[in-house]
């Protein structure tokens, strides 16, 4: 009889269980927050952030061994590639912490009263509360930085371990001039995930703002003082997000609401939050945090890839997922051919190109006395070698001289003449002025194979078969 | 053969190791997906650069000095010189980017724009290097190494920058990277050549026989002609040469000719020692050499 009570009652656990998990699991929503892609090179492995929530936006609990949870796939244009989990953890539990930029409007709306029933102003609240906020953080692990806006951005401290001297920055909290003003909102966005992408790992940026983006040159017809002319649009700050693979988490510090501002935080991974006073923009803070150290980071080892937007998609339980995509920055640029003839067509030119210089023969000996001049020296001969067919050669400044050479005005007309003997086989070199033969002074000479003439200065080389002297 | 035809040969042979290396890599890119990962894939870019540039750079010495045996053997110590190093600047250089990377000291997008560009750059100019001095290590003369691994690195810094300007600005990766490697390959090759003029002793032009023409850059301290295979020059179809038959010692302002085991005739005057000078006439068994002194 008691055995049987025991075996009902564990038979209706089972039943509930059976009904309330998967209503649980199918309420779950998993949304990719971060990719860090700076192990990708030396592992060929990528850590890709994702975050389990329940139906209303909480970090959702999960059951069972994690690894069979998710699902991860590399996705290429035509391809969807299954990828086995190397390691999977929470952040809480992981050595490396997380890296936070905290963007505080410093705009004049700021200064105006946070209810608009006490002194209050909304910057004070904020400080107290970004003060908390750090105070709260892990010093071992997790790292804190301060940054300022309203018409210009500017980092007060870079996001750092030793966040109690962040008190001190706070100082630099000041009101604004009429002409500061100004909410850059999306500029400010760019411009904070830039430093940020300076961090690896787990990154997030929170943005408190107390109204809509007002920019500068716009609302004012004044140039910018850093951007001129220029003003940041809601897409500009959403690529500049994911290009530094951080997520942003908006807070809206009033009832005006900037409407894109929810869409880059949500396209980055992050969420928007709304808050009217320090209680709650500390819980939002604390929400953050405890969201971010209940993500997992999953790590997968991802295939070589030549595709210009390959993507990894997460999925939950086969029931939800999310897709994002990451650049692998190969040193010879994306994108491939389709075949590879051209390839092999062009080893093949570069084999043959390489063979030509190997077996061209670009020397050969005289077969016929000739006379060339050597670039070295002065002066330049109308023609480069000259085959010595006739009895008499005259070599001169002359036109009409059988071997001519300009631009040496000491040169006679015929300065030199090479005597050809039909019998002897001889040239004889005579001159009546004394030239250079080997380096030597002559006037008369008989040339002999590879004999060195200078005449003023230009220099030739005598040449001839070894039969013909 | 001429420096200028001589500057076109090396601009040539830095084209033709190009060709094939950008055919190699355009393989090795369309297979690479079933390769083991991004290290893998990077350490194959290197030997494959490596290979052929340091083999096409290795056959220089002997084509240009018409000696077949000595561009065989140039083209496999170049191979073997080529590969080590390439894959040592692309395994060092990829260590480093992933180094400066995990810094944090520069964004993503400088890191994108400047470092991985001026990085990359930097390992062309390396890589050019390394196989510049191919012939200076294989010839163990530091003068030539040095004027190679200039020369080279001059090459690789032009032919690099166009590449990494090519691959951010051309679309079509495949022109895109023939492009910088086809430039980088002819840079190197012709920087090379003029810094190797630019940095020798003299030339040694032969005046008479099979190899007539040809021209010996003097940019070693120490130069042995002869009939050896070891000479500097292929003298083997000339007559009358000792195995070690002369010597040539060049320094900053003077090249010195000494004979060692043969005669040698400067102006058609015999002689055992002489201080060379401007168009002197030199015979060693058949071979007749013009000597012309560094400008």
């Amino acid at each position: 009889m008691h055995t049987n009570i025991i075996t009902r009652r564990n038979f209706l656990i089972i039943l509930s269980l059976l009904i309330i998990l998967p209503a649980f699991m199918w309420g779950q929503n998993i949304s990719i927050s971060q990719m860090d892609t700076s192990k990708l090179f030396t592992s060929s492995s990528l850590d890709c952030y994702v975050r389990l929530t329940d139906t209303e936006g909480n970090p959702a609990e999960t059951y069972g061994k994690m690894e069979d949870r998710f699902s991860l796939f590399h996705i290429e244009e035509n391809k969807n590639i299954y990828l086995p989990v190397q390691e999977i953890q929470k952040n809480a539990d992981s050595r490396d912490g997380i890296t936070f930029l905290l963007l505080l409007d410093n705009s004049g709306s700021m200064y105006e009263s946070a209810d608009g029933k006490t002194d209050e102003n909304r910057i004070s609240i904020a400080v107290r509360a970004a003060k908390t906020f750090f105070s709260r953080l892990d010093p071992e692990k997790d790292r804190g930085g301060l940054a300022l806006f309203n018409r210009e951005y500017r980092l007060l401290a870079r996001p750092d371990r030793n966040t109690r001297s962040l008190e001190d920055t706070f100082t630099a909290v000041e009101i604004p001039s009429r002409e500061e003003s100004y909410t850059e909102l999306y500029y400010t966005i760019v411009k904070a995930a830039e430093d940020m992408g300076k961090t690896a790992g787990r990154k997030a940026i929170i943005l408190l703002s107390d109204g809509e983006n007002y920019p500068y040159f716009k609302k004012s017809g004044k140039p910018h003082p850093v951007i001129g002319k220029d003003y940041f649009m809601p897409e500009q700050a959403s690529a500049a997000l994911a290009e530094n693979e951080v997520t942003l988490y908006a807070v809206n510090f009033s009832k005006e609401k900037d409407i894109p501002l929810a869409e880059i935080a949500l396209f980055s991974g992050g969420r928007v939050f709304d808050a009217a006073d320090e209680a709650e923009l500390t819980g939002v803070y604390e929400n953050i945090k405890v969201s971010i150290n209940e993500e997992y980071r999953i790590k997968v080892k991802v295939p070589v890839t030549f595709s210009r937007t390959p993507a990894i998609e997460v999925e939950y339980n086969k029931q939800s997922s999310d897709r994002r995509a990451y650049s692998p920055a190969l040193i010879f640029g994306s994108g491939k051919l389709t075949s590879f003839t051209p390839a092999i067509i062009l080893i093949i030119t570069g084999i043959f190109l390489l063979g030509i210089l190997f077996f061209i023969k670009l020397e050969k000996s005289a077969n016929q006395a000739e006379l060339t001049q050597l670039p070295a020296g002065r002066g330049k001969a109308f023609i480069k070698t000259l085959l010595l067919s006739s009895p008499n050669t005259v070599i001169g400044g002359s036109r009409s001289a059988d071997y001519t050479i300009t631009e040496i005005p000491e040169l006679a007309d015929s300065h030199a003449t090479i005597m050809h003997n039909e019998k002897t086989e001889n040239y004889t070199l005579i001159s009546s002025r004394e030239i250079k033969v080997n380096n030597k002074p002559v006037k008369k000479r008989i040339l002999k194979p590879g004999d060195v003439i200078n005449i003023e200065g230009a220099t030739m080389v005598f040449d001839a078969p070894e039969n013909k002297k | 053969m001429t420096t200028l035809l001589r500057k076109i040969l090396m601009t040539l042979l830095g084209l033709a190791a190009a060709l094939c290396a950008w055919g190699s890599i355009e393989l090795l890119l369309y297979f690479g997906e079933s390769l083991g990962g991004y290290l893998f894939l990077t350490i194959a870019e290197g030997a494959i650069l490596g290979l052929f540039f340091g083999c096409s750079f290795g056959t220089a010495e002997g084509i240009l000095l018409s000696d077949k045996q000595r561009s065989l053997k140039g083209a496999l110590s170049g191979a073997a010189t080529g590969i080590t190093a390439g894959i040592l600047v692309m395994v060092l250089l990829q260590w480093t980017l992933t180094a400066l990377v995990n810094t944090g000291l520069f964004s993503l997008k400088t890191t994108e724009t400047l470092i991985l560009p001026i990085s990359r750059t930097i390992g062309w100019m390396i890589l050019g290097a390394a196989v510049g001095s191919i012939e200076g290590i294989r010839s163990r003369s530091l003068h030539r190494t040095v004027a190679g691994a200039v020369g080279g690195l001059s090459g690789g810094f032009a032919g690099g920058a166009i590449l990494e300007f090519t691959g951010s600005y051309w679309e079509n990766g495949f022109a895109g990277r023939g492009f910088g490697v086809l430039i980088m390959g002819g840079a190197i090759g012709l920087l090379h050549s003029i810094f190797e003029s630019v940095n020798a002793f003299g030339i040694l032009k032969v005046l008479t026989g099979p190899v007539r023409g040809k021209e010996y850059v003097l940019c070693m301290k120490k130069t042995v002609l002869g009939s050896s295979a070891k000479s500097a020059m292929d003298l083997k179809n000339y007559s009358g040469l000792k195995e070690k038959h002369a010597l040539f010692l060049s320094g900053r302002d003077e090249v010195i000719l000494e004979s060692l085991d043969g005669e040698i005739i400067v102006n058609e005057e015999k002689t055992d020692i002489k201080r060379l000078q401007y168009e002197d006439v030199i015979e060693i068994g058949s071979v007749k050499l013009l000597y012309l002194p560094a400008r």
